[in-house]
């Protein structure tokens, strides 16, 4: 992905959320309660957050509020997309 | 891949090397002579910046001769890594450099009496006020030489992963195992009543889906590596057997049912090899398969090691079935290779449910 498009983004992460776990959940939902993110497939969200809007998620990212919703992942996802094309480091 | 070949030197001093107490500290000191410890950590911490498929390799080379040196190479290749994706520019600095250089041997401290596939059973804890450890790990690899040793904790609203030093506040308690039986096994029993030096690895709380996978991942792959060199050396055992044992004026090589033996042991030889090189290589791509492809190759490599050990084991009689035998040490550890980071019914789960998830 070139540049980041937050709609494409958003669609994409719910397909993923979906294909994995066959749960729909809200953008609101909150992941960590559901059991989702402590469980194998955390991993494979990481990766995929990661590979689409081309960040690297570190603890200090995962321990925040970051990765509770699908809203806050997006909403984090956009937020360091847009500080630079790179590839850019949390907490940098 | 000819692992053999690039690492004859290396497999050649563990060759030699008598078996004894002081073994894993003597395996330590050997491999640290090297860029052996953590070959695919970056230069930058002290590692040899290879590719996973280059830790495969040798993995596979040293769990061909001993057990011990492949375990030593899986713990600080697996702690390197998850310090490295999970751990603070200061940890990645402090801690990945000794462990590629061998100054801190370390261990990895999940499993506890009552949680052993699944971790989300620990029960040890920390109490952060006081800065103490409760609880025993069990089976601990290297837990008798270790400096360090990365300790999997319940917290509250989840598990927590801690860099914990070795010393005062941790009792290790030896034990013995006929598989793996020189890789300084122990249990380790943290004391409530004095202070650890301990720091967190990774995102508080999310441990069991962070540090723990990472870490497991890494050392179920070199594991799998090891198994296949397991299989190498029975499948050389075997050979040398067949040609060197007669009866009468026939040699063993001379019955079909002998040649048929050698050939299976061939062929899960290859297939082993194929599969670990095919998750090294799907490791070294960031391919999202890879921990599926890692379980398949794990679970496929120690039950080609555990059947080929058996079968040449009883090419050797009853010569086959002493403590003094190699091939008996083979037989044990790959035996607990089937076991470890996943016996072969959990094994089957996991790869089912990846599978079912992934073709959805």
């Amino acid at each position: 992905m070139t540049q980041f498009e937050e709609g494409r983004f958003r669609q994409g992460l719910i397909q993923f959320i979906f294909d994995r776990t066959k749960e729909s959940f809200s953008e609101s939902d909150d992941l960590f309660a559901s059991g989702l993110i402590n469980s194998l497939f955390a991993l494979d969200l990481i990766a995929y957050v990661e590979d689409q809007a081309d960040i690297e998620v570190t603890s200090e990212l995962l321990s925040s509020q970051n990765f509770r919703t699908i809203d806050s992942i997006v909403q984090m996802a956009s937020l360091m997309a847009r500080h630079g094309g790179e590839r850019v480091r949390a907490g940098d | 891949m000819q692992a053999t070949d690039k690492y004859s030197a290396l497999q050649a001093r563990f060759a030699t090397s008598t078996l004894d107490n002081n073994h894993p500290r003597k395996a330590l000191a050997i491999l640290a002579e090297g860029p052996y410890l953590t070959p695919a950590a970056p230069r930058q911490f002290g590692g040899a910046g290879e590719s996973y498929l280059e830790l495969a390799s040798l993995c596979e080379a040293l769990g061909a001769v001993d057990t011990a040196a492949r375990t030593i190479v899986t713990i600080q290749s697996a702690i390197a890594a998850a310090i490295l994706r999970w751990g603070t520019d200061e940890q990645k600095r402090r801690y990945v450099p000794p462990l590629a250089r061998g100054d801190l041997l370390g261990a990895i401290a999940f499993s506890e009496e009552g949680a052993g596939s699944d971790l989300s059973l620990v029960s040890s804890a920390l109490n952060v006020e006081r800065s103490t450890l409760s609880g025993q790990k069990t089976w601990v690899s290297m837990g008798v030489d270790a400096d360090l040793a990365l300790v999997l904790t319940r917290v509250e609203g989840g598990f927590s992963c801690w860099l914990v030093r070795l010393g005062p506040g941790v009792e290790r308690i030896a034990k013995y195992s006929d598989g793996m039986s020189h890789c300084g096994l122990a249990d380790l029993r943290f004391d409530p009543s004095v202070p650890t030096r301990h720091e967190l690895l990774g995102p508080h709380g999310l441990a069991l889906a962070t540090v723990v996978q990472t870490t497991l991942d890494v050392g179920r792959l070199c594991i799998a590596a090891g198994s296949a060199g397991i299989v190498r050396t029975t499948l050389e055992l075997g050979v040398e057997r067949a040609n060197d044992r007669a009866q009468g004026s026939s040699f063993l090589a001379d019955h079909q049912i002998t040649r048929q033996r050698i050939a299976t042991i061939a062929v899960a030889l290859e297939t082993s090899e194929a599969l670990v090189y095919r998750a090294a290589a799907a490791f070294a791509q960031a391919d999202s398969d890879h921990r599926r492809l890692t379980w398949i190759a794990k679970y496929a490599a120690a039950a080609a090691a555990d059947k080929s050990a058996r079968d040449v084991a009883d090419m050797f009689g009853a010569s086959g079935i002493s403590s003094e035998s190699k091939i008996t040490a083979l037989r044990h550890d790959a035996w607990l290779m089937t076991l470890i980071e996943g016996a072969p019914s959990l094994s089957e789960d996991v790869i089912g449910q990846m599978t079912l998830g992934k073709m959805k």
